[in-house]
């Protein structure tokens, strides 16, 4: 796309002008270190998909070992004990790739805007909040994201709700359960899914029938 | 931004995509100041605006994959910019809005000496200009944007855009020879 011809006069006036603000030292090691991790994340993609039927098997595995400890006791902790911090989306993507990546195209929508915190306790991070809103062609959608990255036995008291789900659903092989009823003109939902590295709980209100899914989706 | 200025941005966007991490070097000679003005201009304070490039630095390598390489990098690197800014001061719980009467006022502080008689020069010329061709000449100048992305963000019609444009550049030019005959 080509901008528009300007007078030449001035665009040189202006671009002397602008030129003439020095730019202050920053740091480029966290952006050139993620240009660089880009890179490597597709030749290890190649690598994948040359093991295609080896990746398969350990996936098999692992969703068998999800399984188990979804059915295991949980050991709750408490929320009082957290402390938060409110943070960019590139601190959460230094953090926890597996909770970023999903959210990567969301992040830099035109139509849609995440806040996000960090719950912390002492300087281990327990779990990542994610508010989302979007405004699309069903009208505007609001999400609360959960992404626990405790390890499976341990979560906080504050997803109890989640765990006695009732309904089931399954997305690319990925079991969660939700439930989801029609309040007021649009569609409450919530859901719990447990991923290869997180736990996801979801709070969803939209005029889309199929809102909690899309969301589900982005980490199944 | 000349024309080759702008090719070189893209080589450098360019590169960063296929995953050469010192093109960002390049990238912000070439431009840092230009964002560096507008990050100034959105977060008021130095240090906001010093937090503001470098995370528009990030989003710019974590973006990479949406640039397509024949559109305008410049105005691609602006926009990333602008949205990091207004999005820093939302966080902020700080009203986030562009104030664009302010921004023509780069001529101050940590200023190229050899460049500040004419920068104060074209600011008393922008001056005079009234409001909207202030942002007319923001968005097609500052932004490099098209006539008819300057009337989308105006909320005027594309003629309407370039008839202003073109009044703001008469006037300005009308401004800078007699402000240059009255100096010399």
């Amino acid at each position: 796309m080509k901008s528009m011809k300007k007078d030449e006069k001035l665009q040189k006036s202006f671009s002397e002008y602008f030129d003439g603000v020095k730019p202050p030292a920053v740091d480029t090691s966290v952006a050139k270190r993620i240009i660089s991790e880009k890179k490597k994340k597709s030749r290890l993609i190649k690598v994948l998909v040359s093991f295609g039927s080896v990746f398969a098997c350990l996936v098999i595995i692992a969703v068998g070992i999800m399984i188990h400890i979804n059915n295991t006791k949980m050991i709750f902790y408490e929320e009082g004990a957290l402390r938060v911090e409110s943070v960019f989306y590139s601190a959460v993507k230094e953090q926890c790739g597996a909770v970023a990546d999903p959210l990567e195209n969301l992040e830099y929508s035109d139509n849609a805007h995440i806040d996000y915190s960090m719950y912390f306790e002492n300087d281990r991070l327990c779990y990542i909040r994610a508010e989302i809103t979007v405004l699309n062609e069903y009208g505007r959608e609001d999400v609360i994201l959960y992404a626990e990255v405790t390890d499976g036995r341990h979560t906080s008291e504050k997803f109890k709700k989640y765990y006695e789900l009732e309904s089931k659903g399954s997305l690319s092989g990925t079991n969660y359960i939700y439930s989801k009823e029609y309040v007021g003109g649009e569609w409450v939902a919530s859901a719990y899914m447990l991923t290869d590295s997180v736990k996801i709980f979801i709070d969803a209100q939209s005029p889309n029938s199929k809102s909690l899914e899309k969301y589900l989706y982005l980490f199944a | 931004m000349t024309d080759g200025e702008r090719r070189q941005l893209n080589i450098y966007l360019g590169a960063i995509r296929d995953g050469v991490p010192e093109a960002l070097d390049s990238l912000y000679l070439l431009v840092g100041g230009r964002m560096f003005a507008l990050a100034r201009s959105i977060g008021k304070n130095i240090s906001d605006a010093e937090d503001i490039v470098q995370d528009s630095l990030v989003r710019i390598a974590l973006k990479i994959k949406s640039f397509s390489k024949d559109t305008n990098g410049y105005a691609w690197v602006m926009k990333i910019t602008r949205n990091v800014a207004l999005d820093f001061l939302r966080k902020k719980g700080v009203r986030a809005e562009e104030n664009i009467d302010d921004f023509f006022n780069l001529a101050c502080g940590d200023y190229d000496e050899d460049k500040r008689d004419d920068a104060i020069l074209l600011e008393q010329a922008i001056n005079r200009l009234d409001s909207d061709e202030r942002k007319a000449v923001y968005y097609t100048y500052y932004m490099d944007m098209t006539v008819r992305e300057t009337a989308k963000s105006m909320g005027i019609s594309k003629s309407a855009a370039a008839r202003l444009i073109g009044r703001a550049e008469n006037r300005l030019k009308s401004f800078l020879e007699n402000g240059t005959k009255e100096r010399d």
